[in-house]
């Protein structure tokens, strides 16, 4: 079972690429998802989550299939096969 | 400072008048002079084409210095797209250029017989022929403005075809590229025969608290560089972090609103465009520089244009279901030349797209064009048949109520717009704040006047909590929920109408909210001197008078509660697929709220909401009329 | 002092300045071109601009040459063609904010080409060369306006071969860069991406030398 995790905006440039597919396990949550890419992807994880409470910092949103995360159960959220995340860094919210 | 200058086309003069005090303490500036000034002078029911109409071009305090994104002027008229209040604004260098000439406000009034530009230098002003003007492009008025003047310094506001043509959502633009662009101000400078405002001052803008001012303006520059959040504008400009967004969380308007999801946005996005970068270019003082110059494959020598902005890109790509990036830039740089309005041009395009698709219109009606969703060659085709009222392009030119009332067979089911202005390239079906703001913003659909950030997604919990208290939490950050968005959209409404007041850029406090009122509270006070702005209290009420300045004017051209709607595409037709699937908007509930907020009963303000605000005058002449 | 520096004749800007010394240009709006050759504007600036020492000199000469004295450097890419820098500058100099009088200003090219134009503090400055009063003068590597002793004629005007002495349009005075008076510059001070800097003096090579 994988996931496919696509990375927005400039943390592309952090992660080196905008697609990253890793292996999941049955009912793995999100935040085991997060752990298993930060062991590949650590500069990555460190521009998304805060250090000191582990979570991911403000602003930054994930999305499941293109749903909030928060809209679930953010980062206890289960995932299974083929579910696409994707990271976005802040984003000018407004539009021109 | 303190000078008004107002220009009469009727009557070949012009003169200086001080800026009152009461309208400099009680408006502040930009929008807040604009609004006052025309509730006071335009009677109710004019032509906005004819010369009882007035354009004001108004500055802020701090417009011309070096506070971060203040380089910003408003436009104001009763506009002949929507005959209701009409107001657009504007980055660039025309703004402080006109303040450095001495002058905050410009008034043009009546008519002239024939062709003429204004030309204002410094304490001279002219009305010169424009004989030669006439017929030209944007960016041939400037550049032969200068040449005559011999003088490549001056900063240009002028009219293209578009508005000479009286095509109702022609634009105004400066510096080639910077347009005051919706409500078909250009048409009311076009009915004037006036084809540009040519400015050059040497004076300067003094601030009254120097120190402090100059101190917040550094820190300011210091918050926006070291603004992490900022960078997707700052690399990317501010379509193509918004396109992978939204076509991502199912907001992004395809296909004259039938769906929010189009998978070849993509095109569109972070990643496609980088390529094409070049460099990034700034308006006066800024140092967001989100404008982008794209370089695109094309021949030997590539083609070099400036990128289009997010609601371009949107109106001549997914909403007529077209992946085509040369096109949409080929079309934003024709609308800049033809001074037109992107947004309402996209939106008419999509209109006829759906109309050819059911087919109430024929190949033949469109001039041999077909009329395919993504046929972008059509798209760029429109863009010339519509400056020029050419064929089916002067159906087009109408605007899309207009043209669907003409075209009747039904059409007008298709036709998106609100109180007559063509939708702009957001969708409450995706974004539930955003039904609330199309449909109370004054000007008609508009984003700009109460754009909700923090129910764009859960991101900005943190912000909400802080603006709108924890127990708001988790429905105003919910996209999809109408609970509390009166509340929000009436907060930003009137957050921003200080920010046009002063007049400052909406990526200063759009998002992030890099400056908030209380920046804007300091700012105006630092600048001014008048300390009782430092107060955010008093900037809310300031807020507050606008915003109700803005709903009489319309009442009183008959438009209150009647107007605030939605297409019914927005309120009845489920989202189709994606992430927005089965959506629809709830306005009733959210307008409610909206209403309730702002003291507003059955959505017109009460004798005592305006008496509160000081506008005692203002309820008394609407109680005349029967409105209230 | 490296013959870079040496004019050679009256510079193409001149020909595109404005006719009257008392109007200090603060851009310089050239052709509108929509859909040219990104090589033009490098083109541009080692043609229109021949004795600009920020993009037709090597690094290393430039760094051999910067190294003797101070003056405001461009990094040669980045400018954003915002003004701040104008504004500033004016700003600095007489407490208001504008464009009317300042001492930077910006050559623009559309549709991309930004390029700030200050005194770059000649060795051999032919401002101070042609001033029929003395009024200019070499103090510690900074070429300075005596404004007192200034007539206003505006032959350093039209000896600059970048443009970057003007007539200050109140005070019929020539005004140039002098740094803000050593202190921090402002125009270094707000330009948003950074692209103006100030080079300092360093004693560190001649040092080493001893």
């Amino acid at each position: 079972m994988e996931v496919t995790i696509k990375i927005y905006g400039d943390l592309v440039k952090k992660a080196g690429t905008d697609t990253i597919r890793l292996p999941i396990d049955e009912n793995d949550t999100i935040d085991a998802l997060l752990i298993r890419l930060g062991k590949r992807h650590p500069v990555l994880l460190e521009a998304i989550l805060d250090p000191t409470t582990g979570e991911l910092k403000p602003y930054f949103n994930i999305l499941l299939n293109g749903h909030q995360i928060q809209r679930m159960r953010g980062i206890h959220t289960k995932l299974k096969h083929k579910d696409e995340l994707a990271i976005f860094p802040p984003v000018g919210g407004g539009d021109a | 400072m303190g000078q008004i200058l107002r220009v009469d086309l009727s009557r070949k003069k012009h003169h200086v008048e001080p800026l009152p005090k009461d309208l400099a303490r009680n408006y502040l500036g930009g929008l807040g002079f604009a609004a006052r000034i025309l509730f006071d002078e335009l009677k109710p029911k004019i032509d906005p084409l004819g010369p009882e109409n007035e354009l004001v071009v108004a500055t802020g305090p701090i417009t011309g210095t070096v506070w971060p994104t203040s380089g910003r002027f408003a436009v104001a008229a009763k506009s002949p797209l929507t005959d209701v209040w009409g107001e657009a604004h504007c980055g660039g260098f025309f703004g402080p250029m006109l303040k450095f000439a001495g002058y905050d406000a410009l008034i043009i009034q009546g008519r002239s017989e024939n062709p003429v530009y204004l030309w204002i230098d410094d304490a001279s002003v002219e009305i010169r022929r424009a004989k030669d003007l006439w017929g030209r492009n944007t960016a041939e008025t400037i550049n032969m403005i200068r040449d005559a003047r011999g003088d490549p310094q001056i900063e240009v506001l002028s009219i293209g075809k578009a508005g000479e043509n009286l095509v109702r959502f022609a634009c105004i633009v400066n510096n080639y590229y910077d347009a005051a662009g919706r409500a078909g101000l250009g048409a009311v400078m076009g009915a004037k025969n006036l084809k540009a405002i040519a400015v050059r001052g040497t004076h300067g803008v003094k601030v009254s608290n120097e120190e402090e001012f100059l101190k917040l303006a550094a820190e300011g520059y210091d918050r926006v560089f070291k603004e992490e959040r900022l960078d997707g504008l700052k690399y990317y400009g501010t379509s193509p972090p918004l396109i992978d967004m939204k076509r991502l969380v199912g907001d992004l308007p395809t296909k004259n609103h039938r769906t929010l999801t189009f998978k070849e946005a993509e095109k569109f996005g972070c990643k496609a465009v980088e390529r094409y970068f070049v460099k990034s270019r700034a308006c006066f003082a800024c140092p967001i520089r989100c404008k982008k110059i794209h370089k695109i494959p094309s021949g030997k020598e590539g083609l070099i244009m400036k990128a289009p902005e997010y609601e371009s890109t949107c109106a001549f790509g997914p909403n007529c279901g077209s992946n085509d990036y040369r096109a949409i830039l080929e079309a934003n740089t024709l609308c800049d030349l033809f001074g037109m309005d992107t947004m309402s041009a996209g939106t008419v395009v999509a209109w006829l797209m759906e109309c050819y698709e059911k087919g109430i219109v024929t190949k033949k009606n469109c001039d041999g064009l077909e009329m395919n969703w993504g046929n972008s060659g059509a798209i760029v085709a429109l863009m010339g048949k519509i400056a020029n009222r050419e064929g089916i392009g002067d159906l087009l030119a109408e605007g899309v109520y207009r043209a669907a009332q003409k075209l009747g067979r039904g059409s007008m089911k298709y036709a998106m717009h609100v109180k007559k202005m063509e939708m702009d390239l957001n969708d409450g079906r995706g974004h539930r704040s955003l039904g609330l703001t199309q449909a109370t913003s004054p000007r008609g659909s508009c984003h700009m006047r109460s754009l909700v950030v923090v129910d764009q997604g859960f991101a900005f919990q943190k912000v909400a909590a802080e603006r709108y208290g924890k127990d708001k939490l988790p429905e105003i950050c919910d996209p999809y929920s109408e609970k509390h968005k009166g509340l929000a959209v009436k907060d930003c409404e009137d957050v921003y109408a200080i920010r046009d007041s002063l007049a400052m850029c909406w990526y200063a406090c759009g998002w992030p909210p890099t400056f908030w009122i209380n920046d804007f509270a300091a700012a105006a006070a630092a600048a001014t001197g008048i300390k009782e702005f430092g107060n955010v209290k008093e900037m809310y009420l300031i807020a507050g008078r606008i915003c109700n300045l803005r709903r009489a004017f319309n009442l009183r051209e008959g438009v209150g509660a009647n107007g605030d709607t939605l297409p019914e595409r927005i309120l009845k037709e489920p989202i189709p697929d994606g992430p927005s699937k089965g959506q629809v908007v709830n306005l009733k509930a959210m307008l409610r709220d909206y209403y309730e907020l702002r003291k507003w009963p059955n959505g017109a303000p009460s004798r005592k909401t305006l008496v509160d605000l000081g506008l005692k005058d203002v309820a008394e002449e609407l109680k005349r009329l029967g409105r209230i | 002092m490296c013959e870079l520096f040496d004019p050679i004749g009256p510079s193409p800007l001149q020909d595109l300045a404005p006719s009257s010394p008392t109007r200090p240009p603060h851009t310089l709006h050239l052709v509108l071109v929509v859909g040219n050759d990104t090589t033009n504007y490098k083109n541009f600036i080692a043609t229109a601009l021949p004795r600009n020492p920020f993009s037709c000199m090597r690094p290393s000469l430039r760094l051999k040459i910067g190294a003797e004295m101070a003056k405001i450097t461009y990094t040669g890419e980045g400018c954003t063609g915002c003004m701040a820098c104008v504004a500033a500058c004016m700003y600095a100099h007489d407490k208001e904010f504008g464009v009317g009088a300042s001492r930077i200003w910006i050559v623009k090219k559309e549709p991309i080409t930004d390029h700030p134009i200050v005194c770059v503090q000649c060795g051999k400055p032919p401002c101070r060369d042609v001033c029929p009063v003395g009024a200019i003068s070499k103090v510690d590597d900074l070429v300075l306006v005596d404004e007192k002793l200034c007539i206003g004629c505006g032959a350093c005007v039209e000896a600059c071969p970048f443009g970057a002495i003007t007539i200050h349009p109140k005070k019929h005075v020539a005004i140039k860069c002098d740094l803000c008076g050593g202190k921090e510059p402002q125009c270094v001070k707000f330009c948003p991406p950074k692209v103006l800097k100030l080079q300092t003096p360093t004693l560190a090579p001649k040092a080493k030398v001893k």
